[in-house]
């Protein structure tokens, strides 16, 4: 045991005095912090700063009370008479309101009434807008219809079996991690890649560097010395990972969220849970990419090898943003996918369930058993 | 005592070593002798326990190095062909790194670390960070690193290699030291008068097998040349035109 304190304080001594490979380790959680405190902020800006919003009409004379309506209802409109397909193309106007020459006649003899939205749907920025227009030009149908029935002497009721609300179940907390969906996927990255460099040198580099056949020839067992390397690149990944948590905790702090009606109040409890969710991912981690480094020829194999381990979480971290689906035993039992799912829930606020992190934690070990294992029998010269 | 017994190594299609015997007693000196590419590197690797033989067996004073490597290695000093030094550490770093995986107390090697300096010549560079050490330099620092522990037995893979004049001469005054002071020496050269001056015992491998072993003078004698680099020359030319004449016989067969 006393082998792994000789090793671990050598490579520690060693990555120390190498400021070029370790400072990239240390600028990247704060790069990660300024990323989440900037686009909460961008959001914020995006929401405020909004251009007034005019929507080109054509024909508004055939449809002067809907007109009247949007109005009403904050939205500025403005005749149009040009090709607004070709202009929507081109981005001059963002969507036109079509009110066909027939929609006069059609609504007097109480026929169909139809009028087109014209706009790209493509446009994200302009879904909302567009949806805005529909449902003020719906409900005006709707009254219309309605008075249509009352004339006739016919409950509007009659013609409206039901409605359907939206409940919305999501805590607020719940809300802000969509916009902060990145966090988690941050955190799984620094926690998996924050060594990536640091193991390729302590392993690729010793075989690089012609130490390996020195190092190999003292009487210690090759476990022992594998083992204080990896624990030396655990309790950097474990120090690069608190200050990503730091700089998170004060990104979602100092962030504008109350601006965006959004509430995140994340206790030192919710870090923990968070922390200790990345513990054995670090450990799997840093097995790993110590065993890819010993197996790899030289250097720049093994830089190559580790810079395709770094897609793992960025690819298990896309699945848990774009899905947001509840964390399942299976998602769980999934070493990098069920360490984001649990993150992103403890983030929420949720409650975790302590069997899923059982799982996680077991699996994530074993596997940090099974490379490390592969490692040590790979520790040897070619 | 070291016995090495009909060890063989092959890598991949390339066999390194075929059939390599030699056998070292505790005070003795012994070296191996043979052109580039003889198998010298990889038997001495087999010793050390860094590659396991694919047959024949090492023991180094009854410890099987295969079996049982860590044992083994405890008995030895090794300066491998390349120096092989931490170069963001200093002299005394890597010096002091290796003190502590052989286990030795922080006061016995600050002691030792001293004691090789003075020897050694190396007290200047002994706080300098080994990035940018003359080849002289870092062949010190290596050398100071083999015997930190105070080793029985020490292995030199080509230590005069590549080396001045001056540390040439520093480094082949120490090793007489060592001889002098009972320590098992085993080096590899192709500097005939360097085993000359060294050896007691010599064993010459040509093409993976020991052609030859005995004293320089017997080997001077078998070979009815008049000094060690002829008769080095003789057995190397001698084994080649032999492995032609069986490689011809066999693609006649």
């Amino acid at each position: 045991m006393n082998k792994i304190w000789v090793v671990f304080k050598k490579e520690w001594l060693d990555t120390r005095r190498d400021i070029k490979g370790v400072l990239p380790i240390f600028i990247m959680p704060l790069l990660f912090a300024l990323t989440s405190y900037g686009v909460l902020s961008f959001v914020v800006v995006m929401q405020k700063d909004k251009p007034e919003f005019v929507l080109s009409v054509m024909n508004p004379e055939h449809a002067a009370p809907l007109i009247a309506q949007l109005q009403a209802a904050g939205i500025n409109t403005t005749p149009f008479t040009g090709n607004a397909q070709e202009e929507i193309r081109n981005g001059s106007v963002p969507m036109v309101l079509r009110i066909p020459d027939t929609f006069s006649d059609n609504f007097r003899s109480q026929r169909l009434a139809n009028i087109e939205l014209i706009w790209d749907l493509s446009r994200n920025d302009h879904h909302a807008t567009a949806n805005r227009v529909k449902a003020i030009t719906g409900q005006w149908f709707q009254t219309l219809g309605a008075q249509r029935l009352i004339l006739r002497g016919v409950s509007p009721q009659a013609a409206q079996v039901g409605q359907i609300f939206d409940v919305n179940t999501a805590r607020e907390q719940q809300m802000a991690m969509r916009i902060l969906g990145s966090v988690p996927l941050f955190l799984v990255l620094v926690a998996f890649i924050a060594c990536a460099g640091v193991a390729t040198e302590m392993a690729a580099g010793e075989r690089e560097g012609r130490t390996l056949e020195t190092l190999l020839m003292v009487p210690v067992a090759k476990h022992w010395l594998f083992f204080g390397k990896w624990l030396m690149a655990c309790s950097l990944s474990l120090i690069v990972m608190t200050m990503a948590l730091l700089g998170q905790f004060l990104a979602i702090r100092y962030a504008p969220t109350a601006d965006l009606g959004l509430r995140v109040d994340l206790s030192a409890f919710d870090y923990a849970r968070v922390f200790i969710l990345l513990v054995p991912l670090v450990a799997l981690a840093n097995s790993l990419l110590l065993f890819i480094s010993l197996r790899a020829r030289s250097l720049k194999d093994s830089q190559t090898y580790t810079q395709l381990v770094t897609l793992l979480p960025t690819a298990t971290g896309l699945y848990v943003l774009l899905s947001g689906k509840a964390t399942t035993l299976t998602v769980a039992a999934i070493p990098l996918l069920g360490s984001q799912a649990l993150i992103t829930d403890a983030l929420s606020g949720l409650s975790l369930h302590p069997g899923f992190i059982i799982l996680n934690a077991s699996v994530c070990f074993l596997l940090a058993g099974v490379f490390s294992a592969l490692g040590v029998s790979s520790f040897k010269l070619r | 005592m070291i016995n090495v017994e009909s060890i063989q190594k092959t890598f991949g299609a390339t066999s390194a070593v075929r059939d390599v015997s030699f056998s070292v007693a505790p005070g003795q000196t012994l070296g191996l002798l043979g052109p580039n590419g003889a198998g010298k590197t990889s038997s001495l690797r087999i010793l050390c326990g860094l590659l396991t033989p694919d047959a024949g067996q090492v023991h180094i004073d009854g410890i099987d190095v295969v079996k049982h490597p860590v044992e083994a290695q405890k008995k030895l000093g090794v300066l491998p062909d390349n120096c092989g030094l931490y170069t963001r550490l200093t002299a005394a770093e890597n010096l002091r790194y290796f003190a502590q995986l052989y286990g030795i107390s922080k006061s016995h090697t600050k002691h030792r670390i001293d004691v090789l300096a003075q020897q050694l010549d190396m007290e200047a560079i002994l706080h300098r960070k080994t990035q940018g050490f003359s080849q002289g330099e870092r062949m010190k620092v290596a050398l100071a690193r083999a015997l930190v522990h105070e080793p029985p037995y020490l292995i030199l893979d080509e230590p005069t290699n590549g080396l001045d004049v001056l540390t040439t001469r520093a480094v082949r005054s120490l090793l007489q030291q060592l001889k002098q002071d009972g320590i098992c020496l085993i080096f590899s050269s192709h500097l005939m008068h360097e085993v000359t001056h060294l050896c007691d015992q010599l064993t010459v491998i040509t093409h993976g097998e020991v052609s030859v072993s005995g004293t320089p003078d017997t080997i001077i004698q078998q070979t009815g040349c008049t000094d060690l680099e002829s008769a080095f020359a003789h057995l190397c030319l001698n084994t080649k035109a032999n492995n032609k004449t069986i490689h011809g016989a066999a693609e006649d067969e």
